[in-house]
């Protein structure tokens, strides 16, 4: 059902997407948002290739985000280079980055790498506000204004944003699709499920390990430049904070961790909630949008742990438990006997 | 030598809360492999309690703490019973989230009822009092924290060690499955971790109002103090943890006067991370961080 889904509902959402603007988000706040949702999509989807496949829980990846931010953003503003190259510089230095943390982390088991992940991004943090010539400190810093032009990814309106995040995110998907059909993919679930057991069965697990980590933090590195370029601004508390961090797990965990297009509904409908949540209620009391924003996430936790993807898995089981026996219940993704097998 | 010297004392006095409030992470982690990411606020919590009952009805806060403490117990209960309970043993997942929501609301509401601005006692001098011991500068509030923390884990390692509950608890940490089976009724057990772990991080808060002011923002400063103490004395240990506190408050003194007071987080994070990298299961820890 989700296979079939994957197929030709995969090309629909991103042909749907892309008309949008067209007809339904005219206004340019509309299109801000669906650029804002957008880019949690795809972050979303660079850290389940961690947090899902991988099933490593970081709680850190707002370092590789504010790497990316502003490395592209300090060579635009002392250099005048084309956020295009800084954002591959910006990816560069991610990756580096996280292959440090990840070997110094690859023996860390489940909470542990969690918190090491979180503290690591508080250490950026913290650097961040006391280099604060070199980052703006909490003021932060703004990014110079150039013709508006693809090549230095500056646009006049929302619509070009738009079409560069969905273009990430395509890009993105189709990476996510990839591994999950890929060994690389059925190595990283292999060990998400049962460490040993993979390992036993040949599977590199620091290899494959640090691999996952690297180009999670690549993705998110761009996705950062990206979201600098279109706000025009970096501070250290948006590059480096925990929200960022959280925001990015919660829109994989919300969708369905660990599954392809999860991570993209779950992304998009964190930001949906948020939006509605703030017009709902801030007028009301400051504050309490982020209280309903709790509440969505505690109800997951209670209600939803598989996130939205398990729904159309229950009703999926439901189904087939009136043809024949049930299968197996807890798995978050795809049947994890066939994973382990391979090797 | 002096500088030194002052900065060791006043690093093991801070270091003392820090080792009080990650007792409390450790022991509701110990009993039930629950990382409770709340615990930061229910800090902060313990602070508004006090400032409220200070600024309204004029009580001290020493004597608030008697007020706090059941409030901390019945709290702790009540959030096991109703929503923690039904997130154990089903992955670290719900529970990040679980916590993690808990934290948002605790802020949010502290923000809403108290405003997003810096808050301390108005007209409690005492704290920022300064005593001259030799060459030696003591704040009175510092020591009183810190026999506080010291009574209270004290109190927390006799209990675990001497009484009966304390056995099930310890033996809970070891092994959930076997002490349940060996007439160990774990659930209460759960209950009676995070009343007392939630008691002691109120009063923890209740002690650091009287030199500290507070944010709504800052509980997540005392979550992250709370995990590197933890991971300094092996999660799940909890005397550990109060030691590891205490590293944690001189680490932090002596990054703050030797390489630059902002700086004096990140020094402690490192520390942090070596440690994790290096003796993964802490300096007193169990073996577990590893695979």
């Amino acid at each position: 059902m989700i296979k079939k889904f994957s197929g030709i509902g995969g090309v629909l959402f991103f042909v749907i997407a892309a008309t949008l603007p067209l007809w339904l988000m005219t206004g340019e706040y509309v299109r801000g948002l669906g650029v804002r949702a957008l880019t949690v999509a795809a972050l979303a989807v660079a850290w389940n290739i961690v947090g899902g496949f991988g099933g490593r829980l970081s709680f850190g990846h707002a370092a590789f985000f504010g790497i990316g931010a502003y490395t592209s953003s300090l060579l635009l503003i002392h250099g005048g280079i084309s956020p295009w190259l800084g954002g591959l510089v910006g990816m560069a230095v991610a990756g580096l980055l996280a292959l440090l943390l990840g070997i110094v982390t690859v023996r860390l088991r489940g909470i542990y790498f969690t918190l090491v992940t979180f503290v690591f991004a508080l250490i950026l943090l913290n650097l961040a506000r006391y280099f604060s010539e070199l980052t703006g400190g909490d003021v932060g810093l703004s990014l110079p204004l150039s013709a508006p032009s693809l090549g230095m990814l500056q646009f006049k309106g929302q619509l070009g944003y738009y079409y560069v995040a969905l273009g990430t995110l395509l890009i993105y998907v189709a990476i996510s699709v990839i591994i999950s059909k890929a060994p690389f993919g059925y190595r990283l679930r292999a060990l998400r499920d049962d460490e040993e057991v993979a390992e036993a069965l040949g599977v590199a697990a620091k290899k494959a390990k640090l691999q996952a980590f690297v180009l999670s933090a690549m993705m998110v590195a761009f996705v950062g430049t990206l979201l600098a370029q279109h706000d025009l601004f970096v501070d250290p508390g948006g590059a480096f904070g925990v929200e960022r961090s959280v925001e990015m797990a919660l829109g994989a965990i919300f969708g369905g961790i660990g599954t392809v297009w999860g991570p993209v509904v779950g992304g998009i409908g964190l930001v949906a909630i948020a939006e509605w949540a703030d017009n709902a209620f801030h007028g009301a009391v400051a504050g309490a949008d982020a209280i309903v924003y709790a509440l969505v996430l505690i109800s997951v936790a209670l209600w939803l742990p598989g996130g939205l993807a398990s729904i159309t898995q229950r009703i999926g089981t439901l189904l087939k438990r009136r043809k024949k026996a049930p299968i197996e219940e807890n798995s978050i993704s795809e049947s994890p006997k066939r994973e382990v097998e391979v090797k | 030598m002096d500088i030194f010297a002052q900065t060791l004392l006043t690093g093991i006095f801070l270091g003392g809360v820090y080792g009080l409030i990650a007792m409390g992470l450790s022991l509701v982690f110990g009993v039930m492999r629950v990382i409770n990411f709340a615990h930061g606020n229910f800090v902060l919590l313990g602070m508004y309690a006090i400032l409220a009952l200070y600024t309204s009805l004029g009580i001290s806060p020493f004597w608030g703490i008697l007020v706090v403490i059941p409030i901390g117990i019945l709290l702790g209960a009540l959030l096991q019973r109703v929503l923690i309970s039904r997130v154990i043993g089903s992955g670290d997942l719900p529970q990040l989230l679980l916590t993690l929501g808990l934290a948002i609301i605790i802020q949010n509401l502290a923000q809403i009822i108290f405003s997003p601005s810096q808050l301390s006692l108005p007209g409690f001098t005492w704290g920022s009092q300064l005593t001259y011991a030799g060459t030696i500068v003591v704040r009175p509030a510092h020591v009183a924290g810190f026999l506080i923390a010291v009574v209270i884990s004290v109190g927390l390692t006799m209990l675990l060690k001497r009484t009966d509950l304390g056995r099930q608890m310890r033996a809970t940490v070891d092994d959930a499955a076997m002490a349940e089976s060996s007439g160990v009724r774990t659930k209460r057990i759960y209950v009676m971790a995070m009343a007392l772990g939630t008691c002691i991080a109120l009063v923890a808060g209740a002690v650091l109002i009287t030199y500290q002011p507070v944010s709504p923002a800052i509980g997540n400063q005392f979550l992250v103090l709370a995990f590197v103490a933890v991971v300094l004395g092996g999660l799940g240990n909890v005397i550990g943890a109060f030691i590891g506190g205490v590293l944690a408050g001189v680490v932090q003194q002596v990054t703050a006067a030797y390489v630059g007071v902002d700086l004096q987080d990140v020094g402690l994070f490192a520390l942090f991370i070596l440690v994790l990298i290096f003796r993964p299961n802490g300096l007193f820890g169990r073996q577990e961080a590893t695979v």
